[in-house]
């Protein structure tokens, strides 16, 4: 039944939204394109109007008309629904990529800068080779070597970015390690375990948590950079850098809504993702812990 | 005709709550005090009685939200609310404030010596050539070490009492009339405070100035000061001076601070005190401590007036003087 | 003889500091603690006080020196086997906001020693928090809240509850009230002296307040630099005070009552800095009586009279005690 209480909750609901959307445009924006693309993925088998991988022969390199919305590419297929399932692999890329940074990154750099020692100084190195190395090529080799696939992709993205987190965590709990409530913690009979994951990690989350939709943007580029250069997922799976790639050919003899479509697709997700993690740590900045009585 | 005098001042902080309604903490409720030249009056409260306030309302310190919303600031009797402090020689040369955490009330990118000059010339008391002197000279005064080479000194090479030493020098150096010490000793150690306060008073008897210490600590305002002022919750709830007040506390709240004190819990046992600061944005009507008054009477749902009990000693109680027992 | 309850031998403590330089934060400290004393450490920044505070909880390494409690030396003794005894040992922070963790509702901070420490069981934990709050005279609403909610006072005494949750035997108060507001700050001591004479609880309160001590302490101990410079009955310490440095910060207290008058003491400069730690007496380059043995000899404990009660004795670490020139005041 629908009580007072229920409205009261819808109300405020409402109002914390608006309040949340107030205090960071920025993450209104972001999350309401990551939202509206997430939507799309899931719904994307009712929406798209063909099979993305249905090759209609003889309406090879349609430009955007009625029965085609945006057009199709060169091998007859729709680049609509190819688009709107192109959504599919972007989450289900990011995503468990986005699982597996965390589950790596976070232990690792809460150890690591929690105890020190031998763990740290094997995580400072690899953040060293990380950083001077362009991380594509690393992943162009793996997934090479791998083989391309879904799976491959996933696990590459996810390892080569965990080292990414533990540094954010790491630096987070170096911070708090001196504090008194974790002096505290320790002084009560806390096991290292418990410091660490009950006490220090909730209060190191914020960096995690606004890091999170970036590197899920950074997973979703270099897949299809991947894709792009021919390394990673290829024709006729719609993912957006696989079509990007086959409408790059496309583009000289001017069909451009063969590359252009999954391009703008990449880009406004890539973006959401910013805004949603930009306007995130805004939200999250303790500075603007002011307490709402 | 006293050198300052504080009447009736309200001060105000106006701002929007999250509803968008206009909120307004009551953070000053008619302040009134008098000082004579010459003398020193201790202002004890503690957080949110509103000590800091009323020493940045004589300043002209004040930013928005805060607002001065009645009352009257005399200063040797005229009405210094209105002046412009930027350009007036009120503040900074007539009236001058020491800080409180001194390792960062000084400007870190300038030494030591140009700030003491600075601090002349732009006011006006000396020219360029003679306030090099005049600024090794009040740091010789104010008893620090080997000033010459101090004088060149950055701030971040100082230690606390020796910085809050240089910001004595800094506030004195243009002679003013009163100088206002807000919480001059806090993190200093205790006997580094017995120093600095004994430097200010040495000094500012030997020039005839008058001062206000703002001070938390009653051990102070006792060996420091002539007259006492107690607030609370933005008034000024027992006036007068330090041997009458301390002799026969006459508001509950200043018997139940001296009672507080670990030397009289020694002598007196302890006694129940309620705790927690008022809350300024719901002060509601009568006398402000009644909530944790012992002594509270229906009449207390109305505001006390000024009772005066011996001379200068004055009280805003509806029973003045009667004792506290737990 | 009754084992000490806590015993601390030549303790000391460096910390490395900027380059290659070390901070002597604790020199060859000694003292014993037995049970159901309240006893105060006391000395001004750069003391050592409040590390040694740490040291005793575990909660730095020791550089050199030995801990023991109840006869048993901990000073090595593995975090593993160290927990157990943490029930027993507890401290008490100065700063309320910082020392307990934010993010926990305050139920949740109080139960946490009993969920470390106890078997009781989810429900028999909630009611023995329950119990706790009112021991120290919190109200009950305030177990939902969150730190940033509630006052400075109140926080301290979530802090204290914290700490006696498990019962423990020795309690270490580093400033317990120093950060709070003077009407909140009787409240705390009448909580501490309540908590002690009902739990006969053994306590060491760290302070910079010589009247504090006074009220809540049977023993102090006076440190300067690292030291201990003199030690002995508060009582004794406090009135007849032995050593230049105590008779010098004894003087320098201000009594909140004007009929009192001071007779103060100077020492001439400031604290050197422990990074330049002077010669012989460290005391010396301030010291009213200095002569030229203290720029050489670094004076031991030496007691003053005779007293066959461990507890009364009273020692002084000056050169000038055997001489019997050490009254200034």
């Amino acid at each position: 039944m629908f009580t007072k209480k229920d409205s009261s909750a819808v109300v405020n609901f409402v109002n914390y939204s608006l309040g949340i959307s107030r205090r960071s445009p920025t993450f209104a924006v972001g999350f309401s394109i990551v939202g509206l693309f997430l939507l799309l993925a899931m719904l994307a088998d009712f929406i798209a109007p063909y099979s993305p991988t249905q090759s209609f022969s003889y309406n090879v390199l349609n430009p955007p008309d009625g029965r085609f919305l945006l057009g199709s590419d060169g091998n007859g297929m729709d680049v609509f629904s190819r688009v709107l399932h192109g959504c599919r692999y972007a989450f289900g890329i990011s995503i468990p990529a986005g699982l597996i940074m965390i589950s790596i990154g976070v232990p690792l750099g809460l150890v690591a800068g929690y105890r020190g020692g031998f763990i740290d100084e094997v995580l400072l190195r690899i953040l060293d080779v990380l950083r001077s190395f362009p991380t594509i090529i690393l992943a162009l080799a793996v997934v090479a070597a791998m083989g391309q696939s879904l799976t491959s992709m996933v696990l590459v993205i996810g390892v080569l970015d965990s080292p990414i987190f533990a540094r954010v965590v790491r630096a987070e709990v170096l911070a708090l390690r001196s504090s008194t409530f974790v002096m505290a913690a320790i002084a009560m009979g806390n096991p290292a375990w418990r410091v660490m994951f009950v006490h220090i990690l909730p209060n190191a989350i914020l960096g995690v948590t606004a890091q999170l939709p970036m590197r899920m943007a950074w997973a979703v580029r270099i897949s299809a950079t991947l894709a792009f250069i021919g390394v990673g997922i290829q024709a006729p799976t719609p993912e957006w850098g696989a079509m990007i790639r086959q409408g790059a050919e496309y583009v000289i003899t001017g069909e451009w809504w063969v590359a252009l479509f999954p391009g703008i697709a990449l880009m406004l997700l890539v973006l959401g993702f910013n805004l949603l993690g930009d306007g995130l740590s805004d939200i999250l900045d303790p500075r603007r812990r002011s307490v709402d009585k | 005709m006293s050198l300052i005098s504080i009447e009736d001042l309200h001060v105000h902080f106006i701002s929007t709550g999250i509803d968008n309604q206009l909120i307004t903490a009551k953070a000053l409720n008619g302040v009134s005090f008098s000082l004579e030249a010459g003398q020193v009056m201790g202002i004890v409260g503690e957080t949110g009685a509103g000590k800091s306030l009323t020493a940045n309302s004589i300043l002209g310190l004040l930013r928005p939200p805060a607002k001065i919303v009645k009352g009257r600031i005399l200063f040797n009797g005229e009405d210094i609310r209105v002046y412009d402090h930027e350009s007036s020689s009120v503040r900074g040369k007539l009236i001058t404030l020491i800080p409180q955490s001194p390792k960062t009330s000084l400007d870190p990118t300038a030494r030591i010596g140009d700030q003491l000059i600075r601090m002349q010339v732009e006011h006006g008391t000396a020219n360029d050539s003679d306030a090099y002197a005049r600024a090794l000279n009040m740091l010789e005064q104010v008893q620090i070490p080997d000033p010459s080479r101090r004088m060149n000194a950055w701030p971040h090479e100082l230690s606390g009492g020796m910085a809050q030493r240089v910001l004595i020098a800094a506030s004195l150096i243009n002679s003013p009339k009163l100088v206002i010490a807000d919480e001059p000793t806090t993190g200093l150690d205790l006997t580094v405070q017995a120093e600095i306060l004994d430097t200010l008073r040495k000094l500012v008897n030997a020039n005839n100035m008058s001062s206000i210490i703002i001070t938390h600590d009653l051990g102070i305002v006792a060996h420091y000061c002539d007259r006492m002022a107690v607030m609370f919750a933005g008034s000024v709830v027992e006036e007068g001076d330090v041997v009458s007040v301390f002799k026969k506390p006459l508001h509950p709240y200043t018997q139940s601070l001296i009672a507080s004190t670990p030397k009289q819990i020694a002598k007196n046992g302890y006694k129940r005190i309620t705790t927690g600061p008022p809350d300024l944005y719901n002060l509601g009507n009568g006398c402000s401590y009644k909530d944790r008054c012992n002594k509270a009477q229906p009449i207390c749902e109305t505001s006390p007036q000024l009772v005066s009990v011996d001379s200068g000693h004055k009280t805003l109680c509806h029973f003045p003087g009667q004792s506290t027992n737990a | 003889m009754h084992k000490p309850l806590i015993e601390i031998c030549e303790l000391t403590k460096t910390f490395p500091s900027a380059g290659f330089d070390q901070v002597l934060a604790v020199d060859n400290v000694s003292l014993k603690i037995n049970t159901g004393e309240s006893v105060g450490l006391v000395g001004e920044s750069g003391s050592g006080k409040s590390t040694i505070g740490l040291l005793i909880s575990k909660l730095i390494s020791v550089s050199s020196g030995r801990i023991f409690f109840e006869g048993q030396d901990i000073t090595h003794l593995p975090e593993r086997k160290m927990r157990a005894l943490r029930s027993d040992i507890q401290i008490v922070f100065q700063d309320p906001w910082g020392s307990i963790n934010p993010r926990f509702p305050i139920g949740r901070t109080l139960s946490e020693p009993l969920l470390l420490h106890t078997v009781l069981n989810s429900a028999e934990r909630e009611q023995e928090v329950k119990i706790l709050a009112d021991r120290v005279q919190l109200p009950q609403s305030t177990l939902e809240r969150y730190p940033h909610e509630l006052s400075g006072g109140q926080l301290q005494r979530v802090s204290i509850a914290r700490a006696i949750a498990s019962k423990p035997r020795f309690l270490i108060m580093d400033e317990p009230t120093s950060s709070l507001d003077l009407s909140v700050r009787a409240g705390i001591l009448e909580l501490l002296n309540d908590i002690r004479r009902d739990t006969g609880l053994t306590l060491l309160l760290i302070s910079h307040d010589l009247d504090t001590v006074e009220l809540m302490t049977e023993r102090l101990v006076v440190l300067y630099l690292g030291r201990v410079v003199e030690q002995g009955r508060t009582s004794d310490v406090l009135s007849n005070p032995v050593h230049p440095y105590t008779q010098t910060l004894i003087s320098s207290n201000l009594p909140p009552d004007p009929s009192v008058i001071l007779k103060r003491l100077k020492a001439t400069g400031e604290i050197p800095s422990p990074l330049n730690v002077p010669k012989g007496c460290l005391f010396g380059s301030r010291c009213p009586l200095f002569k030229a043995d203290c720029a050489i000899n670094s004076p031991a404990l030496v007691e003053l009279g005779h007293s066959v009660d461990m507890s009364a004795k009273h020692l002084a670490a000056c050169n000038r005690v055997q001489d019997s020139s050490y009254k200034i005041l």
